[in-house]
């Protein structure tokens, strides 16, 4: 039986309800009804969410690192996103790994995101669907998009609760868990944590443990989330 | 692995070249200005209502000169666009050049001028959708029947963050245009008495019944101009902020002032300068309609009438709650207002603006009170009177910022035009002020002669208030006003 295949190790362990370890894997879920797939945040807003999420896995597997201070005799004051050398096995993150170890010069994080919201959603999607967590469904007319559905309401409903986990006091740090929170409640996401947090906690609790270039990365989503839903384009 | 988009890098080159290509150039940035400025709103709506309430014949030569204002203020606004990027415009430079306390003020007082605006559409929507549904549908129902109807259109767009589509909205705008354009050339080819009189673009109609009527004249001319100063709004969007934004700026001021100085002036020629008045009291929006006869254009113009202050319901609607989303988002205003929902549309605030639309229409039907001249003229030329505060104090605030560091910007751009053009809006201002009742169309001792421009002062002072009290109790929330989106991101970087 074909069934989704994770990132490896502990997580093909713990079967499809596990995820594939990948932070913007499971931001898409959360972004989405369980059961028909339909977005549940603006195009603006979802693409800016997976681009961070993108970069945080890159940044959580060593192959991007922020740059902060003096960049060509100008003090920058938002880090500089840079790539270094890593094993990184997931195609799409190698893809993106790839896009910014060429980039001639060095861009903010505010340009990156602006950058790869754009097929973002297009690319997540694609690579869950590779993965077995999500099927195209039949277009119902021509001119339209396909969509991707859901395989399984329960795999796509997981993230959700392993993103308000991580804001409990009484389990182990997970940095992965901790920005997928940080980046969901950025990205206008945070209306579907409300009333599953641990009593008393809060998404700030989780993302408050994280390195600070990784704080730095949500703080950067959360002022172009808001620049999208100001913006009059759609 | 091929995915869906791994070759646009390859495609477009850099990372930087591609983004540039998605940004806005000016036409697009201008399309968007003159569509927020609604055209047929104004020539249809304000101009004859003008005529009619005020009794005032200089409205075409007002046009003009508070244009030549607007460039002169324009000056230093554009300038100061270059350093500041923020989606709140006004409220975000006041900040800037005047502090923080001074930018809740400003932010609250934008907040009611454009609530104002927004709301005074109704009055107007109402009767002319009543009336074209009366003459061409048989459906004979009160104006506010039709206004709730159009209400509870805009807040469920308003809801589904639905904009008019940027097609649909260029045919209208393009239409509005091309209508305003032919009756006017149709006026001015029918000029009452056989000739064109230059009386009403003339100086001296600014003052014709006295010097103070000029406040007056420019109040209802500043009301038409609202909508250009949203060009430095989209400069996070556009192509070339340095030449984009003040290149539409200037294109649509130019433009404003071609159309409606053109149509105004077309309504008093056709109608001779002493009968406009009378003419504009017995017609209103026909004014404009029959300026070309009881052809076609008579007969479509007016459901491009409707359409048009749909239009500018939604777009006004959607201004207003992205002011209260900015300020709810630096904790100006109750956070909620700066949360987003599904469909990420900030639903706290979106609704409570339909609320205020929804009071603002049952208020005027239960208390019986004109629609066009109340709600309308009423409301939204109070709308343009706080529009016009404000423009006065960014002048000063454009001063204030520039004082403090030149940034490499011209005399005439941080000090003499700015100076200039505050000196002028603040004489508007002032008499404004003291014949408010003239604008109106009110008696001078009429409590809405001092009870609209009142409420300004109440909610500066109100704005001032919570900005000390931000100041002394909540320095992390007073430190990020006018920042707008980057407000979220607090932390110091290092």
């Amino acid at each position: 039986m074909s069934g989704p295949r994770a990132g490896g190790g502990l997580q093909a362990a713990a079967g499809p309800l596990a995820g594939t370890g990948r932070v913007a894997d499971d931001l898409y879920l959360m972004a989405h009804d369980e059961n028909t797939g339909r977005p549940l945040i603006g195009p603006r807003l979802l693409g800016t969410g997976l681009a961070a999420a993108l970069l945080a896995e890159l940044m959580l597997a060593g192959g991007l690192v922020l740059h902060y201070g003096n960049v060509g005799g100008v003090t920058v004051t938002s880090g500089m996103v840079m790539a270094c050398h890593a094993e990184i096995a997931d195609d799409l993150a190698r893809h993106v790994h790839q896009v910014v170890a060429v980039e001639p010069q060095l861009h903010p994080l505010q340009v990156w995101l602006e950058y790869l919201a754009c097929d973002a959603a297009r690319n997540v999607a694609f690579r869950l669907g590779q993965a077995g967590y999500l099927e195209q469904a039949p277009r119902r007319l021509p001119w339209k998009a396909a969509r991707w559905v859901p395989v399984d309401p329960d795999w796509a409903y997981t993230p959700l609760s392993r993103a308000c986990r991580a804001a409990a006091p009484d389990r182990r740090f997970d940095p992965g868990h901790a920005v997928l929170a940080g980046l969901a409640e950025a990205c206008g996401l945070g209306f579907r944590m409300t009333g599953l947090l641990p009593a008393g906690r809060c998404v700030a609790d989780a993302t408050r443990r994280l390195d600070m270039p990784l704080q730095d990365l949500i703080s950067v989503t959360q002022t172009a989330a808001g620049a999208a839903v100001l913006a009059h384009r759609t | 692995m091929t995915f869906p988009a791994q070759a646009r890098t390859r495609r477009h080159g850099s990372v930087s070249q591609a983004l540039a290509r998605d940004r806005l150039g000016v036409p697009a940035v201008l399309f968007f200005v003159l569509a927020g400025v609604a055209p047929l709103t104004v020539a249809a709506g304000v101009i004859p209502t003008a005529y009619a309430t005020t009794g005032l014949t200089g409205i075409p030569a007002a046009f003009v000169v508070i244009a030549v204002i607007l460039a002169i203020w324009s000056s230093g606004y554009v300038a100061m666009t270059r350093h500041i990027t923020n989606a709140g415009a006004f409220y975000a430079f006041i900040s800037a050049g005047l502090g923080r306390v001074a930018g809740v003020s400003a932010a609250l007082v934008a907040l009611l001028a454009y609530t104002f605006l927004q709301v005074g559409l109704y009055g107007a929507l109402g009767p002319a959708a009543a009336s074209q549904a009366a003459e061409h549908l048989g459906i004979h129902e009160p104006w506010w029947a039709f206004a709730l109807g159009a209400w509870a259109i805009v807040a469920v767009l308003g809801l589904l963050r639905v904009d008019v589509t940027g097609k649909i909205l260029g045919v209208l705008l393009c239409a509005e245009i091309a209508v305003i354009l032919a009756e006017t050339a149709a006026g001015l080819a029918g000029p009452a008495g056989g000739h064109l009189a230059l009386g009403t673009l003339s100086p001296a109609a600014l003052t014709g019944g006295g010097f103070s009527t000029f406040g007056v004249l420019a109040v209802v001319a500043v009301l038409g101009f609202v909508g250009f100063e949203q060009a430095p709004v989209l400069a996070e969007e556009a192509r070339n902020p340095r030449r984009t934004v003040p290149a539409a700026t200037y294109v649509a001021l130019g433009a404003i002032a071609v159309v409606y100085a053109g149509v105004s002036w077309a309504m008093a020629v056709r109608n001779g300068q002493a009968h406009v008045v009378g003419a504009a009291g017995q017609q209103g929006p026909g004014l404009l309609f029959g300026l070309a006869g009881n052809g076609f254009l008579a007969q479509a113009a007016p459901w491009l009438f409707v359409t048009s202050l749909f239009a500018a319901a939604l777009a006004f609607h959607n201004c207003v709650w992205r002011y209260a989303f900015a300020l709810g988002r630096e904790n100006v205003l109750p956070a909620a207002l700066g949360r987003t929902g599904r469909n990420s549309v900030p639903r706290a605030a979106s609704a409570a603006q339909s609320v205020t639309g929804l009071i603002a229409i049952a208020v005027t039907a239960l208390a019986r009170l004109s629609p066009m001249n109340g709600l309308f003229f009423g409301l939204g030329t109070t709308g343009g009177f706080g529009i016009l505060l404000l423009l006065a104090v960014t002048a000063v605030a454009v001063i204030a910022f520039f004082a403090r560091d030149p940034r490499g910007e011209s005399a005439w751009r941080r000090l003499a035009a700015p100076g200039l053009a505050a000196v002028l809006l603040i004489v508007i201002v002032v008499l404004a002020v003291l014949h408010y009742g003239t604008l109106l169309g009110v008696a001078p001792g009429s409590p809405a002669a001092w009870a609209l421009p009142a409420s300004y002062t109440a909610v500066a002072a109100a704005g001032i208030t919570w900005g000390l009290v931000l100041r002394a109790r909540r320095p992390d929330v007073y430190q990020v006003i006018g920042l707008g989106a980057d407000a979220a991101a607090r932390r110091v970087m290092p």
